[in-house]
């Protein structure tokens, strides 16, 4: 007997069905689809991809069985080969493979390929196991290049209510048209070109040595802090800047301008109301 | 697969696992460490610790860490003085305490951190559930989005605290609302200002969708 499937070789014949009468039958067996224990009978692919959840950089490789159901299972994935070592390096760990993404260094976003070892894709009892070779692709963005304000928040905080906080959020962009989003952790600092006294007399800290930038989103919080002198008072900062710190070299990716804070007003770079929308240039 | 990775960046877009550091020459500093809770005493994974000073001010980026599965934290680089710890995990209806609107006269911790000391044991409190007020802004004779909108909360005890931002790019919004009797105005260049005609209360983990219609002063 020759027996043939729409799926080639990969079709299946099975005889999983109990009919009592014209009206009643049952299924024998374990019930189709799902994976993870559910003893689903076809795995229709697997595939690769990087889950970037975690918002530090390296991130976790995942292989993912797709299920007939249209579910599917998420397992570590281990002996992954990238397809460009310069933007993702793959690295074994306990936990599965860990990919570094590197920006890259043209400004561009790119997709780069990822290969896995050949992996069984059926898991069925009744049925013999297949071996397809999962793939995938991984968005690199290039280095960062400019911000996108993102958010822009005038309120008051808890341990001085009475002073104004301006909170601003700066999304992380390449040099790509359109921009991609670099939403790994990019180490960045600010700097200025001149800091005024603060006639507040609060002890200021800024963000002027190099820390990470979780997901690409930098949230400046301006203010004075508690006004105690009584009156207008606060600080000008000129011309700050965000530096993206990379291998000791420091980039200036955005110039936002002059920052005048005072307790009762707080201005970025002439402008008292929402900047939300604006790129920021270098 | 293209979607779901999309969808997975914007979720890493939107958390901070890292905890940022300032060290600048002339501030010392310690660590607090310590755990969060809900007001009924639960342990809270995954939510933002953020040590804020009491005697001085820090300007720039956020400084936090996040808790362990356990609630625990540890803030490391803390400056040394009077400090102010506030958790929020606005994400699961917890508002954030680090500002007024929200905070009201909840008594939040306040800690004396000693140079290259761990100041132990700090138990911390977040808020009560708040609700989730969505929305969108539109022209009224249009319907379309309103794109210089902007929009004011003001808490009804205390009028002068206030929190004013933009709505999404769409004109939509979506915002965490304090248990407690709120104002909502809306402006936009050209159009009149728009303002809820009652004071807004939501209970904890109630939804309410709102249309807002901006009528044009021409």
């Amino acid at each position: 007997m020759l027996l043939s499937g729409r799926n080639g070789h990969l079709s299946k014949l099975s005889f999983d069905k109990l009919i009592h009468n014209a009206d009643e039958s049952d299924y024998v067996g374990l019930p189709g689809g799902g994976g993870g224990g559910g003893g689903g009978c076809f795995t229709e692919t697997a595939s690769l991809f990087v889950d970037f959840s975690s918002g530090s950089n390296p991130y976790h490789v995942m292989l993912e069985y797709n299920w007939e159901d249209g579910s599917f299972e998420d397992v570590p994935a281990s002996s992954i080969v990238s397809g460009n070592s310069a933007m993702v390096q793959i690295n074994a760990s306990a936990n599965g493979d860990m990919a570094t993404i590197i920006p890259a260094a043209d400004g561009q976003g790119h997709l780069v390929a990822i290969n896995g070892p050949p992996t069984s894709v059926t898991d069925c009892p009744a049925c013999s196991a297949d071996n397809v070779t999962p793939t995938g692709t991984v968005p690199v963005p290039g280095n960062p290049a400019q911000l996108l304000v993102i958010g822009d928040t005038t309120t008051f905080p808890t341990n001085c209510p009475n002073t104004k906080i301006r909170t601003l959020a700066y999304q992380i962009q390449d040099a790509s048209s359109p921009p991609n989003d670099v939403t790994m952790d990019v180490p960045t600092k600010e700097q200025f070109a001149m800091k005024s006294a603060n006639s507040c007399n609060t002890a200021i800290t800024t963000s002027e040595t190099c820390t990470g930038t979780p997901g690409g989103i930098i949230h400046d919080t301006l203010t004075v802090g508690c006004n105690s002198v009584g009156g207008s008072c606060g600080y000008t900062y000129s011309k700050q800047q965000w530096v993206w710190c990379h291998e000791g070299i420091s980039t200036v990716i955005g110039t936002v301008g002059d920052l005048i804070v005072h307790n009762n007003a707080i201005s970025v770079n002439g402008s008292f109301t929402s900047i939300k929308g604006t790129i920021i240039k270098p | 697969m293209h979607y779901r990775f999309f969808l997975v960046l914007a979720v890493a877009a939107g958390i901070g696992l890292a905890q940022t550091a300032q060290k600048p020459d002339d501030v010392r500093y310690g660590s607090i460490s310590g755990i969060v809770a809900d007001a009924s005493g639960v342990p809270i994974r995954d939510a933002k610790v953020y040590d804020e000073p009491v005697d001085s001010v820090r300007i720039g980026k956020d400084h936090f860490a996040v808790t362990d599965p356990n609630g625990r934290f540890l803030i490391a680089n803390v400056p040394v003085g009077k400090v102010m710890v506030i958790a929020t995990k606005t994400e699961d209806g917890y508002p954030d305490a680090r500002f007024a609107l929200y905070s009201g006269d909840a008594v939040l911790p306040t800690v004396d951190v000693k140079a290259g000391q761990v100041t132990s044991d700090v138990a911390v409190k977040l808020l009560t559930k708040g609700g989730r007020l969505h929305g969108k802004i539109v022209d009224s004779r249009s319907g379309l989005r309103v794109p210089t909108a902007r929009i004011t909360l003001s808490r009804v005890d205390h009028p002068n605290w206030t929190l004013e931002t933009d709505p999404e790019s769409d004109g939509s919004f979506d915002f965490l609302i304090p248990a407690r009797p709120m104002q909502i105005r809306v402006s936009a260049v050209g159009y009149k200002t728009w303002v809820h005609p009652a004071s807004v209360l939501l209970a904890p983990r109630e939804q309410r969708n709102l249309t807002i219609p901006l009528e044009g002063t021409k």
